[in-house]
């Protein structure tokens, strides 16, 4: 599989469900911008705070967009990969993966949001409907090209199918760990 | 067929965009995208030039968005974005910078089918959202150029196409939302849009103009509805003697210098409308201007040859146009898109939840058929996401089927909802975030994209609109009932994007110089009409600072609550205080601290950085608080203050003169920067500013280039005997739109100074 495009999203610790304060992002992310705190080639910061269960406010870059989101009412750290070129699934989000990783920690690091992520599961979604519909094929040939560097990172990781049979939908996998995981070991 | 059993989501292994749809969509528009992706694969090879190149995807929509320079001014310094080495995709902009994709919605009309195409392109495009404009199309930003074919072709597969999205031709058609269930309309608009979109899409006679060419269409004369009098084109339903046809309008439009639609033909039948309008194309494009794109819109060239000579032109042409059958063909193919409702009509029987009950009593419309209602979505700044549309679709298809418009308040409607099913609908919008109450009242702000991304945005129009939104909306409950319905309207340069002319309290970006650097600042627009389809503009009354609008929003709006007479709409309040007490009022407003007292004044809402570019070295002459421009151009100021007043007082001549001189004043301010004996004689004043500013190019936008200038030198030129007051209202606009030109030529003149200073000889971005 050699998607276009793919996300990668870590939910907020402790309480994904707790709402976020999108305002101190902003100066943040332009901060990120000024000092290169993430990879990336990083253009702009784009603010949807106003758009319930919105993208809230996005890092915007040339080949990745780091955004705090709260879609489906779940707030997490959304990491959008995007002109990889011609790659294999894995080769992806493995480095879509270190980058959602290293975004996160720089984010807790800095402190002054307050956002804390939880390295227990990531929710990756491939955006690109020609090369994978929503069905059970896609996420069959999905979960065979990712199980082996989830494994890898989350150890003995469970890994379900959350898209349901919307045809409409991007193909959705959640990826658990089996116990506790460090957002260092996601970026390694 | 249900959405999610549509098989455009499937592709055969390998199979590319284009294989998997070529056969779905018209073959017309299947070559032309084919033709648009070869165009980018031989500008890529440098095979094109990029000025052809830019021109050919302005055509197909596909915009440029800000920083697609290859620069940004990150707050502390301006900054190359170090895009891959590959050719330019137009002068100055950056293959690989993100851009913008229009989308044209006919009228606005689309189907659940087509809204969640909408979600999937900007989902795997874009950032995921859909923003809705004030011409009812849809943008989708931050877009690669290589992935706009295949979005191109998606979109076409469902019967949607960007050609002419942009360009100079002719744009989207836009309608009355409510539109064939509206209680007062003549008739149903709807399809005529269509029919005209159909028409003029590609034809031979709309591909010659030197500018773009807005049509619109409303159902009622008295209404917001269409808003015609503001297009380039509008066309009124009316029946006469039993037959249908319109009223037709031309020479409208905003931009810097807003025109008012003149009266075509008070009666056009349904069967010679396009036609005429083939006629009135064909007389554009032979006798508007092509050099000159800042007056090349139709309404310069109405106000040139006057109206009456104007239709004699298209009453001429329309003989000289062969018979063709498309002209009245679409009479007997005519289908609404409009269809008919899904669910039987009912009535409601209303649920005491107050959250109902205020949302029931803004956003909800009784339609002309009994027993449904149109129900309005109050989108935030026009914004919606990608899984809000495909629930939104699915609500649609359950309820309402293809009745679902976009609207030019950035909104989006359900028609022929029935009324029994109005608890259940809100509920529904309640768990996806779309059943905001307030939709058409003041919280309802209308902004257009302004520096978020558009290249041409001053201020942040997205910043202060969310922020106001946020405030009102807080309020809401206590506002008074005559504030309530009050429009907002907000643009991020005087383009009117943001369409802040025909809003109670309106809105655009510019900036002032103080304490050494740039301030955001927002032109303050008074009494514009919604209604009578936008029948009149507002008058600006002075510019605050960006951070204040809020309060100027409230002091406003309070005042006008304490003064307000005999249910005196606040068009009519601002006419009988006058714009001078206004102006007094707003004066504390217009105050702006020290950087070091209140640095948030220099910054945008929304955005941290500090605002300017403009300010590079400047604390160097941090000594001087007020510059001699900065002293001499209040008076250019108070000029063109006093000629909008002359202009409301029926003074034509008088505000022609005070406009006139009110540019004279602002020019020799900036004269005297370089040349402080110059005298006030107007021939010396114009010749020492052209020499200086103009013919130098130091007066020049980067992007309007000479415009404002021209605004100076045809009225030094060319004064007017018997001034009309459309003339003497452009003029007095103008000197406006020149003192701002002032403004910002003084900074940058600044800017330049301070490198020059620092010993620096790189070339500075003006």
């Amino acid at each position: 599989m050699n998607p276009q495009r793919i996300s990668v999203k870590l939910f907020v610790a402790p309480d994904p469900t707790a709402a976020v304060e999108f305002e101190p992002f902003t100066p943040l992310f332009h901060e990120f911008i000024q000092k290169a705190s993430v990879p990336g080639l990083l253009v702009d910061v784009a603010d949807y705070a106003h758009v319930p269960n919105g993208p809230g406010i996005i890092l915007i870059g040339h080949d990745v967009d780091y955004g705090i989101d709260s879609v489906a009412g779940k707030a997490g750290l959304l990491v959008v990969r995007k002109r990889y070129g011609k790659a294999a699934l894995a080769e992806i989000a493995r480095d879509t993966i270190a980058r959602a990783a290293a975004c996160a920690k720089a984010i807790e690091d800095d402190g002054r949001t307050g956002v804390a992520f939880s390295a227990a599961a990531i929710e990756l979604q491939i955006l690109d409907r020609l090369e994978a519909p929503n069905d059970a094929e896609s996420f069959d040939s999905a979960r065979a090209e990712l199980e082996p560097l989830l494994n890898g990172l989350f150890g003995d990781c469970s890994i379900e199918r959350t898209s349901g049979d919307d045809a409409r939908k991007p193909t959705t996998l959640l990826a658990r760990a089996n116990g506790d995981v460090m957002l260092a070991k996601l970026g390694g | 067929m249900a959405a999610h059993d549509a098989p455009r989501f499937r592709g055969k292994a390998g199979e590319s965009w284009k294989e998997a749809l070529t056969a779905k969509m018209d073959a017309g528009w299947s070559e032309e995208i084919d033709d648009f992706e070869s165009q980018i694969e031989l500008r890529k090879q440098g095979k094109i030039e990029d000025k052809v190149f830019a021109e050919t995807r302005l055509r197909r929509g596909a915009y440029g968005q800000r920083y697609d320079a290859g620069t940004r001014h990150d707050g502390i310094d301006e900054q190359a974005l170090e895009y891959p080495d590959v050719p330019t995709k137009g002068p100055e902009t950056v293959w690989d910078a993100p851009g913008m994709q229009r989308i044209k919605i006919p009228y606005g009309g689309m189907s659940p089918e087509q809204l969640e195409v909408l979600a999937d392109l900007a989902e795997e495009y874009s950032d995921g959202i859909l923003h809705v404009t004030t011409r009812q199309d849809i943008q989708l930003h931050f877009i690669h150029i290589e992935d706009t074919p295949d979005l191109m072709r998606r979109l076409a597969a469902v019967d949607i196409t960007t050609r002419e999205a942009c360009g100079n031709s002719v744009r989207n058609v836009t309608a009355c939302p409510l539109a064939g269930v509206c209680k007062t309309e003549a008739f149903d608009v709807s399809p005529y849009a269509e029919a005209l979109m159909r028409f003029m899409l590609g034809h031979p006679d709309v591909q010659d103009f030197g500018r773009k060419f807005k049509p619109a269409f409303s159902g009622c004369e008295h209404e917001a509805c269409g808003l015609v009098q503001l297009h380039d084109a509008g066309f009124i339903s009316r029946i006469q003697d039993g037959k249908r046809g319109f009223k037709v309008v031309v020479g409208g439009g905003l931009g810097t210098v807003p025109h008012q639609a003149k009266v075509l033909s008070e009666f056009t039948p349904v069967e010679e409308f396009l036609i005429e309008q083939q006629a009135v194309a064909r007389v554009f494009a032979r006798l508007g201007e092509k050099k000159n794109r800042n007056r090349a819109r139709v309404k310069f060239l109405v106000a040139n040859l006057g109206i009456d000579e104007f239709k004699r032109l298209v009453v001429e042409e329309m003989k000289t146009i062969p018979h063709d059958p498309q002209h009245t063909a679409f009479l007997d193919e005519m289908k609404q898109r409009a269809g008919e409702p899904v669910k039987p009509s009912s009535e409601l029987t209303a649920p005491a939840d107050p959250e109902f009950a205020e949302w029931l009593a803004t956003n909800v419309l009784d339609q002309r058929q009994d027993g449904y209602a149109v129900v309005t979505l109050n989108l935030p700044l026009g914004d919606l996401t990608s899984e809000q549309s495909r629930a939104l679709a699915d609500i649609a298809r359950e309820y309402v089927g293809d009745n679902l418009r976009t609207t030019v308040e950035q909104n989006a409607v359900l028609r022929y909802v029935a009324k029994g099913d109005l608890p259940v609908v809100h509920q529904r919008l309640r768990e996806i975030g779309l059943a905001a109450p307030g939709a058409s009242t003041i919280v309802d702000v209308t902004s257009c994209p302004g520096t978020d991304t558009c290249k041409l945005g001053i201020a942040a129009s997205r910043g202060v609109g969310a922020v106001l939104r946020k405030q009102l909306a807080e309020k809401s409950a206590s506002l008074d009932a005559s504030v309530k319905g009050l429009h907002v309207k907000v643009s991020g340069c005087f383009n009117s994007c943001g369409q802040h002319h025909t809003a109670d309290i309106g809105f655009y970006g510019n900036s002032r110089k103080a304490d050494g650097r740039t301030v955001p600042h927002f032109q303050v627009i008074l009494g514009g009409q919604w209604t009578e389809n936008a029948g009149a503009y507002g008058m600006a009354v002075g510019s605050v600072p960006s951070k204040v609008v809020p309060d100027v929003v409230e002091a406003l709006t309070e005042r006008y609550v304490q003064e307000r007479e005999n249910a005196e709409d606040f068009r009519n309040w601002v006419g009988r205080v006058g714009k001078r007490d206004i102006r007094k009022f707003l004066d504390p407003f217009m105050k702006i601290p020290a950087y070091a007292e209140d640095p948030s004044y220099y910054s945008d809402w929304g955005d941290v950085r500090e605002f300017t570019i403009g300010d590079l070295g400047i604390g160097e002459c941090a000594g001087e608080v007020v510059s001699l421009f900065g002293i001499e151009v209040v008076r250019a100021e108070s000029q063109a203050f006093d000629a909008q007043c002359a202009l409301d007082d029926g003074e034509f001549a008088g505000a022609d003169e005070l406009a006139y001189n009110a540019m004279l004043t602002a020019a020799r301010a900036l004269v005297r920067t370089e040349n402080i004996d110059v005298t006030h004689d107007p021939d010396e004043i114009v010749s020492e500013w052209k020499a200086r500013f103009f013919d130098t190019e130091l007066f020049f936008d980067k992007y309007a280039k000479g415009k404002f200038g021209h605004y100076l030198l045809d009225r030094h030129a060319k004064p007017a005997n018997d001034v009309s007051r459309d003339q003497a209202a452009s003029v007095v606009e103008e000197s406006q739109l020149f003192i701002e030109a002032c403004h910002a030529a003084e900074s940058r003149l600044v800017a330049l100074q301070a490198i020059g200073a620092n010993g620096e000889d790189s070339p500075v971005q003006l």
